[in-house]
């Protein structure tokens, strides 16, 4: 009786999936380059985190950091020794109950002939934001990674 | 479009595909395809990237993602943001013309909550010589050379029920129909449906494809397998004779509901991806029901995973579908009757924070249902909530730091009177830059474009500076004004309270309330002569709409009731004429408040401490929170979401807990604030810890 009704399947698209949007990226006029296989400097990669409150005279670090006057959290990331290439760092933010509140994706490119090293700054809002309003004081963690490879794990300490 | 290795010489092309044709389905292969008019010299491998970075076809460039040349916003890594670790490669050769990129488990990742910017395609080797390949691109005057995404799919159960009954639960479903233009592999076999016992299913939990079905009662995961059936059935009813166990009444269930074919795949999403871009399966159909003697409504309507933690509340098309925007960077849009999404979600460029306005076509200047959505990168974005399609975005000042964390406002202009000079709606949203407490901006909008109207900025002053912004501006229809509230650097000293001309954006009044931050929206009675504003000190004022010159607002009434901390959201006006009754939330606590507009006073209604310690084991992290309100007149209900997993109920009259909806208590999850539906009865919530789903009860429950 229902048979006329469950007949789809497993199916196969392929005209009928439009393509929205297709397009060439333009000419680089720097010998950027990124093979799958980058050479890797001598060193070894290595990585410092920094958080600070971000305040109108500055950003302003601590030991911890206060729900109620915490008004962006500036996150920021220094690499060095990282291979020549294009790079998706990704910094998990785990609230004190331990689940990713937030996961942020930033890419950045290390040319030939650079030194491998690179800085990059995620901003997490707080004032005013959940954090705040569902009170989310305690210790939170940075799980802090490179193309998928676990780096460094920092935590920060808000204050009810 | 091209692909190009050598050094100072290297092309490459992006490439973004509209999944909307297959919007709620297990993805089982997929082939990227495209067609090489020109070929190499020689043999070379290329790569297919996922790209992760918000892009535009008319704009992007090897620096520029969006913008334009006097105002670019630029890739972080020139050259494209890709990531290089997931990847498809494909060999192109002298005599190449279709070439193709297995891409199955970047598609997954796209339907498991990884934001779809598509793919980047690039030389594997872009050093050395040059060699040159061109792909027919969307342009090309033959179709069948243009780009194509092959996909093989499994759709999931449609109109999935769960009906409580005496330590039982009923479930039903439908097959779905075939999606226009596919081609029928495999036919349907059957359903296998997961049960879990006080917390939804596990996202990462899928029968295994190419595997029969398992045997009932097999534990898979967290989750047990109450039932195995063919496509003759589309019932169940799990009670005693469940040989893994009956439900007990008292209890939640949760049910997650996968097809299967004859080849036994199911219709998952496996993971893909390395957390966190993979939000590991499958936005297959659930729900979920507590078994309890006849009477008992404790089952929401639906249940759906967004992978994501959801601060916005959800935006309704009431009977139509709801928005819900995620940190993901995505706005999901899901049938309110079945929780199924109606498209895959929409990719936007950062966070959404706020709740999206929608709009019905035949209201919205532009013509189209329409979601207008600030996130935190900086944008606005007029979605088309039908379809899916961003009929616009802009960076409506050219600033990297507006950090939209409200929601937009809207005035319609076919509801505005003469007063009202702009041509189109108006779309008004404010900025939150963290980093200055005077220099923030109110931005009006052009509706049907994007093209700014007018941009108000403070300076550094004690009427001029403008702080962050939190909140979502309030339209006043009747005076032609747009009310803001803001920071006030934390005191006195500046204003948190702004009214402004609404087709010329002046400021008409500041003023200070309360001496404190205001993160909460302000609240207008529908024939706007009160002006509700509640403050981070937790006091409510009663402003004037027509305040003007130096009146202060410490002039107008206000009321407090306790120190339990700053009110949640906004005021929620349960009634259209005065005496008013006002409802808001505090951390711990509800509120309602008499509020007779002829005499100005306050007269206290009730107040309930939800949680009289702000602290317990039961709630999340030990902290103890209430969202914001909502009321339902017709129920005659107050809805808050707490932190300890339940959506609390409240009679209006008495402010007495006369309901909790189980949400998920086992986590517990945090219970965001709840969006009201009239139309279909409902409320729908998000939650927040461990598994981030969006929920539809019926009220009352």
């Amino acid at each position: 009786m229902q048979h006329r009704h469950i007949q789809s399947e497993r199916a196969w698209l392929s005209a009928a999936l439009a393509c929205i949007g297709v397009l060439a990226a333009g000419c680089g006029q720097m010998g950027t380059t990124s093979g799958d296989q980058p050479v890797l400097p001598a060193q070894p990669l290595s990585v410092a985190v920094q958080v600070c409150n971000t305040t109108p005279d500055g950003c302003a670090a601590g030991a911890s950091y206060s729900l109620a006057t915490l008004r962006d959290l500036a996150i920021n990331v220094s690499w060095e020794n990282v291979p020549v290439g294009t790079h998706l760092q990704t910094i998990e933010i785990l609230d004190p109950s331990g689940w990713v509140y937030q996961a942020r994706t930033q890419a950045f490119a290390i040319p030939e002939d650079w030194d491998g090293s690179a800085k990059t700054t995620e901003t997490v809002p707080v004032s005013g934001t959940w954090i705040v309003t569902r009170r989310r004081a305690g210790t939170w963690t940075l799980r802090v990674s490179l193309d998928s490879q676990a780096a460094v794990t920092q935590t920060v300490q808000i204050d009810p | 479009m091209f692909v190009r290795s050598g050094a100072g010489a290297v092309r490459r092309a992006v490439v973004l595909f509209d999944l909307t044709t297959v919007p709620n389905a297990g993805i089982k292969t997929a082939t990227l395809t495209l067609f090489a008019t020109a070929r190499p010299t020689v043999a070379r491998t290329y790569s297919a990237n996922l790209v992760t970075s918000f892009w535009n076809e008319t704009q992007v460039t090897w620096n520029r993602r969006v913008g334009t040349t006097a105002n670019p916003i630029n890739w972080s890594a020139a050259g494209g943001d890709y990531d290089g670790t997931v990847s498809a490669t494909a060999n192109v050769t002298t005599t190449s013309t279709f070439v193709n990129w297995t891409v199955t488990t970047a598609v997954q990742a796209w339907y498991n909550g990884t934001p779809n910017y598509g793919f980047l395609i690039r030389d594997n080797t872009e050093t050395g010589a040059q060699y040159t390949a061109q792909f027919a691109a969307r342009t090309n005057g033959t179709v069948a050379d243009r780009p194509q995404l092959m996909l093989t799919f499994l759709q999931n159960v449609t109109n999935l029920r769960a009906t409580p009954g005496d330590g039982s639960v009923a479930l039903s479903w439908a097959y779905p129909t075939p999606i226009a233009g596919g081609t029928i592999l495999e036919p349907y076999a059957g359903v296998v449906i997961l049960r879990s016992t006080g917390v939804p299913v596990d996202k990462s939990v899928a029968p295994t494809d190419g595997v029969a079905p398992p045997a009932l009662c097999t534990v898979v995961g967290s989750a047990t397998v109450v039932y195995a059936g063919t496509t003759a059935n589309t019932t169940f009813t799990d009670n005693s004779s469940d040989s893994c166990g009956g439900p007990a009444n008292g209890t939640m269930y949760y049910y997650k509901v996968f097809t299967y074919d004859t080849a036994d795949n199911y219709s998952s999403n496996p993971t893909g991806l390395p957390s966190p871009r993979d939000g590991s399966s499958t936005f297959t159909a659930e729900t979920g029901a507590m078994p309890n003697p006849p009477g008992s409504t404790q089952a929401p309507l639906w249940v759906f995973a967004t992978h994501s933690t959801v601060e916005a509340p959800p935006g309704i098309m009431p009977g139509v579908q709801i928005d819900v925007g995620t940190d993901t960077s995505q706005l999901f849009a899901l049938n309110t009757s079945t929780g199924q999404p109606l498209y895959p979600p929409v990719a936007l460029g950062g966070i959404v924070y706020g709740r999206p306005p929608v709009l019905d076509a035949s209201d919205a200047s532009i013509g189209y249902q329409v979601a207008y959505v600030p996130d935190s990168d900086n944008f606005v974005y007029a979605v088309d909530t039908a379809t899916g399609i961003i009929r616009w975005f802009v960076e409506p000042n050219n600033s990297t730091t507006n950090l939209f964390r409200g929601g937009a406002a809207v005035q319609l202009h076919a509801y505005s009177g003469a007063g009202f000079t702009r041509a189109t709606d108006l779309v008004v949203v404010g900025t939150r830059n963290g980093a200055t407490t005077s220099a923030n901006s109110v931005i009006g909008l052009n509706g049907n474009t994007g093209a700014v109207y007018w941009t108000r900025t403070g300076v550094a002053g004690p009427t001029t500076a403008l702080d962050m912004i939190n909140s979502t501006p309030t339209v006043d229809y009747a005076h032609n004004y747009i009310w803001v509230t803001s920071h006030s650097d934390g005191g006195a000293a500046q204003p948190n309270l702004w009214k402004l001309d609404s087709s010329a954006g002046t400021v008409l009044w500041n003023g200070n309330c309360g001496g404190t931050d205001i993160d909460s929206s302000p609240s207008l009675t529908q024939y706007a002569d009160v002006l509700f504003v509640s403050t981070n000190g937790g006091s409510l004022y009663a402003v004037n709409p027509t305040i003007s010159g130096t009146t202060a607002c410490a002039t107008m009434p206000s009321y407090t009731d306790g120190g339990d901390g700053a009110a949640n959201g906004f005021p929620y006006i349960a009634n259209t004429v005065s005496p008013y009754t006002v409802v808001y939330t505090t951390d711990t606590q509800v509120h309602a408040v008499s509020y007779n507009a002829a005499t100005t006073t306050f007269s206290k209604l009730w107040t309930t401490t939800v949680y009289p310690s702000p602290t317990s084991t039961s709630c999340s992290a030990s902290v103890c929170s209430l969202s914001a309100p909502v009321v339902s007149l017709i129920a005659g209900m107050v809805y808050a979401g707490g932190s300890d997993g339940y959506l609390y109920e409240l009679n209006l009259s008495t402010g007495a807990v006369v309901n909790r909806a189980v949400v998920d208590a086992v986590s517990p999850a945090v219970v965001g604030d709840p969006a009201l539906d009239e139309f279909n009865q409902r409320v729908y919530v998000s939650t927040t810890a461990v598994d981030q789903r969006a929920l539809a009860f019926a009220i009352p429950h």
